[in-house]
């Protein structure tokens, strides 16, 4: 008996003298201590951005744990991957520094004089998009089903040669046979995520605008406009504003004018039963879309642009109904 | 007697009279832990003092009874069984379509429709035996097959066909009646399938009616999964149902005429437009030429100078639905003045004022381009032909010079290019296909 309690009493000690070091440690981002009790479970983020339990490290154990670690990914605990030694960062990280700092420089002077836009009137604009300014193409983001491996589509962005933006590809609507997937055939392109100063991605501010314009010229099809949200977990990724853009097709230029206030809460392209007006103070970017089709398709975009209009129904926040239901009645 | 026949019967006085007045006289854990088979003839029995009937339920698909009699057929044995005797009775097609209509793609639509109809009733008719319907074995089988059929059919977007899948259920007997019925996925296949063919309703937009949800009420329960996907899509459908300011009919037409002269019609801005048709004959050849052109444009060419060039461009694509229909346009340069913006270089040279003795010239000022002048060019005229042929394109020419007889001086350029090619605009660089066409 007393051999045993003396064992208990030891190990109790020497618990909680692990438990001082690891609080000691806890604002140290390499270790994640927020959910352990004893040092064999504590989790270490290797260099190449893994976790892994320190019981594994020392077994060299290569798996990673299967139970503790399906969690929220927190954008603010992500630390990026280590790229070369401490020196060759450091020596990378002057070239980011330079260039920032009057950046940084210049927000903080904005901040103090306090300019901010309040005033507002009928027929402000802004271009969220010119593609006649040459090198703004290339930063579109252009992707497809076939990138990830669940399909064969492909699509491209490229210059006409007449100042504007083509967005053609294919959509094969043929699913991968891997016994899972059934459907097929989405391309998309994505609008580049706005950043400040060293590269802190902000939201856009559309709260003074009500309409959305596009000058388009397509082939007859009809696409889909997305916007991405400012939400910080990851089970939002997906939840994303939306409203179809229909093109006429031929050889004319089309005007294409949307309310914000018609998009809705899809997720996955699904239109959701609980719908929410979107937030216009924190959208991350724009993404117009194709699928529900097979075959080439072509569209030319000349700009996008955000427009006050108080002529219309501007009054209106949210096009669809917000009442809600007995779950059982829905 | 078997159950289904008892079923089918009181299948009115079933549905209505029996689980609801019970259901709030159990208190909620005899109602949990009800056998629920047991407690149906209880029921059954008391109301219609039925005794000696064994209603217990022979509907599932968990216990396969290897002794009893298969009743599966595939859809494409029933399909073709209607097609023959369709083919060989000619009497019985006449008999059948009373009202048929005289426009070529409406009839086909209707006997296409009756075709499909008729092969899930004859279905469903052989599987009411006895034996066989309790059953009705092999039927998600046969809507499998039936919904992966439909688009060959050319029936995908009908709604009176899905209607008659949907009969395809046997009503009532996958209702659930207890909790634990409806908290786990009652009968899981069938529910699964009713789901697919309401995704396949959705992906050809075909918006479900007032029927459509009462045939699935009547199968799945009026709670189910199955009626509140339904639900929503009478709901968000209907709300999109008249958003597109293209809007195309249901049916497209399978006459390339027609669909030539559809294109045209969602591609032309110009209210004035005017299509029309010519039929042109070129040796052994016979083929139309669909060409719009509006009053305006006629105007332009006919103040188009005689030394610029006009431009035969093409084959571009529209699509109508999944269709595809190549054009052409005539082309000339656009005026470069029209879209010269006042820059502001002009306002800073403080130098340069003017006195009032100078002519006055607003240079805030432009003259503002009508619809057909564009920057990348001023459109004059769009056509779709038969066969997309150069050849073609020259004879629309012609027939153009009848309205525009100054089309005869001017000199057109054809720049063709199929429209899978790419085109790539490097500047100076000139297209291959470069003929010059002297004036006739």
């Amino acid at each position: 008996m007393d051999v045993i309690a003396r064992s208990r009493s030891r190990l109790s000690i020497s618990m909680r003298l692990v438990n001082l070091i690891l609080l000691s440690r806890k604002n140290n981002p390499k270790y994640n201590t927020n959910s352990l009790c004893t040092w064999s479970q504590c989790r270490q983020i290797l260099r190449n951005n893994q976790r892994v339990t320190n019981n594994q490290v020392r077994y060299n154990i290569n798996k990673t744990p299967y139970a503790s670690d399906i969690n929220l990914w927190d954008p603010k605990k992500e630390t990026p991957p280590h790229e070369g030694t401490f020196l060759e960062e450091v020596i990378d990280g002057f070239d980011i520094l330079k260039k920032n700092i009057p950046v940084y420089k210049q927000e903080i002077i904005d901040k103090f004089k306090c300019d901010i836009d309040i005033h507002y009137e009928h027929g402000d604009y802004e271009y969220f998009e010119q593609f006649s300014i040459p090198g703004r193409v290339d930063k579109w983001v252009v992707s497809s089903d076939s990138d990830t491996g669940n399909g064969k589509s492909t699509a491209k962005l490229i210059h006409s040669g007449r100042n504007t933006a083509l967005f053609k590809g294919h959509i094969d609507k043929t699913p991968v046979q891997d016994g899972v997937t059934e459907r097929a055939g989405f391309c998309s392109i994505r609008s580049p995520i706005k950043t400040k100063s060293f590269e802190r991605p902000i939201s856009h501010d559309w709260s003074r605008y009500t309409h959305i314009c596009l000058n388009v010229r397509g082939d007859g099809r009809n696409y889909m406009l997305l916007m991405h949200m400012e939400r910080y977990f990851d089970i939002n990724a997906l939840d994303m504003y939306g409203y179809p853009l229909y093109t006429r097709g031929g050889p004319y230029w089309q005007f294409v004018k949307i309310p914000l206030s018609h998009f809705l809460l899809t997720f996955k392209g699904r239109a959701q039963t609980k719908q929410w007006p979107m937030n216009l103070a924190k959208v991350k970017s724009l993404c117009i879309g194709a699928g529900d089709f097979g075959g080439n398709f072509e569209l030319e975009i000349d700009y996008i642009a955000l427009l006050r209009d108080d002529t219309a129904d501007h009054s209106l926040d949210f096009k669809y109904e917000l009442y809600r239901k007995e779950p059982s009645d829905l | 007697m078997s159950w289904c026949v008892l079923q089918r019967l009181l299948s009115r006085n079933y549905n209505t009279c029996l689980p609801r007045k019970v259901y709030r006289s159990y208190s909620y854990v005899s109602y949990l832990f009800s056998n629920n088979n047991f407690y149906q003839c209880d029921t059954l029995k008391n109301i219609y003092k039925i005794s000696n009937v064994n209603l217990t339920r022979k509907f599932s698909t968990t216990k396969t009874c290897t002794q009893q009699i298969k009743a599966t057929h595939s859809f494409d044995e029933f399909y073709t069984a209607v097609e023959e005797s369709n083919a060989s009775l000619e009497d019985l097609k006449i008999f059948k379509f009373l009202n048929l209509s005289d426009n070529p793609t409406e009839r086909d639509i209707q006997i296409k429709r009756w075709m499909f109809v008729e092969a899930v009733d004859l279905y469903v008719e052989k599987t009411t035996t006895p034996q066989a319907a309790g059953l009705r074995r092999g039927h998600i089988e046969f809507l499998t097959q039936a919904l992966g059929r439909m688009k060959e059919l050319g029936v995908a977007r009908d709604i009176e066909c899905y209607k008659a899948l949907i009969k395809v259920f046997p009503p009532d007997i996958m209702v659930p009646m207890t909790l634990m019925q409806m908290e786990f996925y009652h009968y899981p296949k069938q529910q699964e399938k009713a789901m697919e063919l309401l995704e396949q309703m959705e992906d050809n937009a075909v918006i479900p009616d007032q029927e459509t949800r009462d045939l699935l009420t009547a199968r799945f329960g009026p709670k189910g999964h199955v009626v509140r996907r339904v639900r929503k899509m009478i709901y968000w459908l209907r709300k999109f149902q008249n958003t597109n300011p293209y809007k195309l009919p249901h049916h497209l037409p399978n006459d390339p005429l027609e669909l030539a002269l559809l294109a045209l019609k969602k591609i032309s801005v110009d209210l004035e437009n005017e299509i029309k048709v010519f039929n042109v004959t070129e040796g052994n050849l016979k083929f139309f030429i669909a060409s719009a052109q509006s009053p305006m444009q006629c105007e332009m060419i006919k103040n188009h100078p005689v030394g610029a060039p006009m431009y035969v461009e093409g084959g571009f694509r529209v699509w109508l639905r999944d269709k595809c229909q190549t054009y052409f346009i005539l082309r000339a340069d656009s005026d470069s003045k029209l879209f010269e913006l006042p820059t502001e270089d002009k306002h800073e040279n403080l130098d340069d004022f003017e006195t009032m003795f100078d002519a006055e010239k607003p240079k805030d000022l432009t003259p503002k381009p009508n619809i057909h002048q564009q920057e990348d060019g001023t459109i004059l005229g769009m056509c779709i032909t038969e066969n997309a042929t150069k050849d073609s394109l020259i004879s629309w020419i012609r027939c153009l010079q009848d309205a525009n007889p100054n089309l005869s001086n001017i000199p057109i350029v054809f720049t063709l290019r199929s429209p899978e090619e790419e085109k790539i605009a490097i500047e100076g660089d000139k297209d291959i296909n470069e003929d010059i066409v002297p004036a006739s």
